[in-house]
């Protein structure tokens, strides 16, 4: 970042090879379809760049300032439109299922887009961040600026929240 | 397993249905063989916006070298017209007319005097 800051776009390649791609799977979690989560992440880019000489290393690392970002804009973007249905290309590219277990599979995974799109924003958020992006506590609760512990509370209501979305949907199967 | 009662007590990190949605989903992949197009894009970020290059970023400071070039016009202007002005005024006495023999003098006592070796 500290090249960046300096104007260097060879170094901003670098961010954009090693973040691009998974801060577009972040927004897509949100509901949104890909063209406008490309469209999310160019503008947190665009925001990363033009800010980089404002970015403080000590407060925060790179990755977390930068999916915060992402994740102001998707929310913008989930506000303005709540999605119903899956995106037609949110889908998982996987030839080692049966066209049945993938329908299955693709069920689930709707169900669970659904459930997500009807939690609270800090619901899903941790959620997302937790079980879709894998992020440890710690760098999830840095992303909300929270405190872990928390954090963990709030993860653990979320669980809950989605527990009784899909029970209600009738979507859980064990 | 149905869900029961007692399924509210479970840790819900054990409640096996929601993990297996999550893993499903984290296992989705949004990459469709597009990445180098949609990086790509990312990448000329720096160049779609030069104007806003972070290290050169000082909107305050680009207004205050417009000014002071702004100034810097108005001052030459008003020198040139200054000597202008002065030229003509010259012109008419004929008093100051510096153009024709200035060094003429210097030049000639120059060579006029002796060169050593010289005869």
């Amino acid at each position: 970042m500290t090249l960046v800051a300096k104007g260097d776009a060879s170094a901003f390649g670098i961010l954009v090879d090693r973040y691009g791609v998974r801060m577009r799977g972040l927004a897509m979690h949100y509901g949104l379809d890909r063209a406008t989560a490309e469209d999310v992440v160019q503008d947190a880019f665009t925001r990363a760049w033009v800010a980089a000489g404002r970015f403080d290393a000590d407060k925060a690392k790179f990755s977390t300032w930068l999916s915060r970002i992402v994740i102001n804009r998707a929310l913008d973007e989930r506000r303005r439109k709540r999605p119903t249905a899956l995106p037609e290309d949110y889908d998982a590219v996987d030839d080692s299922v049966s066209a049945d277990d993938k329908m299955a599979e693709d069920e689930q995974a709707r169900a669970l887009h659904e459930a997500l799109a009807r939690l609270k924003d800090r619901h899903a958020t941790a959620l997302i961040l937790t079980y879709m992006q894998e992020r440890s506590n710690a760098d999830s609760a840095a992303i909300m600026e929270m405190k872990i512990k928390a954090f963990e509370s709030l993860l653990l209501r979320a669980r809950q929240a989605l527990k009784k979305h899909l029970m209600n949907n009738g979507k859980t199967r064990s | 397993m149905n869900e029961t009662d007692t399924d509210k007590n479970k840790t819900p990190m054990t409640d096996t249905a929601i993990d297996q949605l999550f893993a499903r989903s984290a296992a989705v992949s949004s990459s469709t063989g597009d990445e180098d197009a949609f990086l790509a894009r990312l990448k000329a970020v720096p160049y779609q916006n030069r104007q806003a290059d972070p290290a050169g970023f000082a909107p305050f400071q680009d207004v205050r070298a417009l000014w002071a070039q702004a100034i810097g016009l108005v001052a030459a202007l008003a020198a040139g017209l200054a000597f202008g002005m002065a030229g003509a005024v010259a012109d008419d006495s004929g008093a100051l007319d510096l153009s024709d023999g200035l060094f003429d003098g210097d030049m000639v006592e120059y060579f006029d005097e002796p060169v050593e070796g010289d005869q």
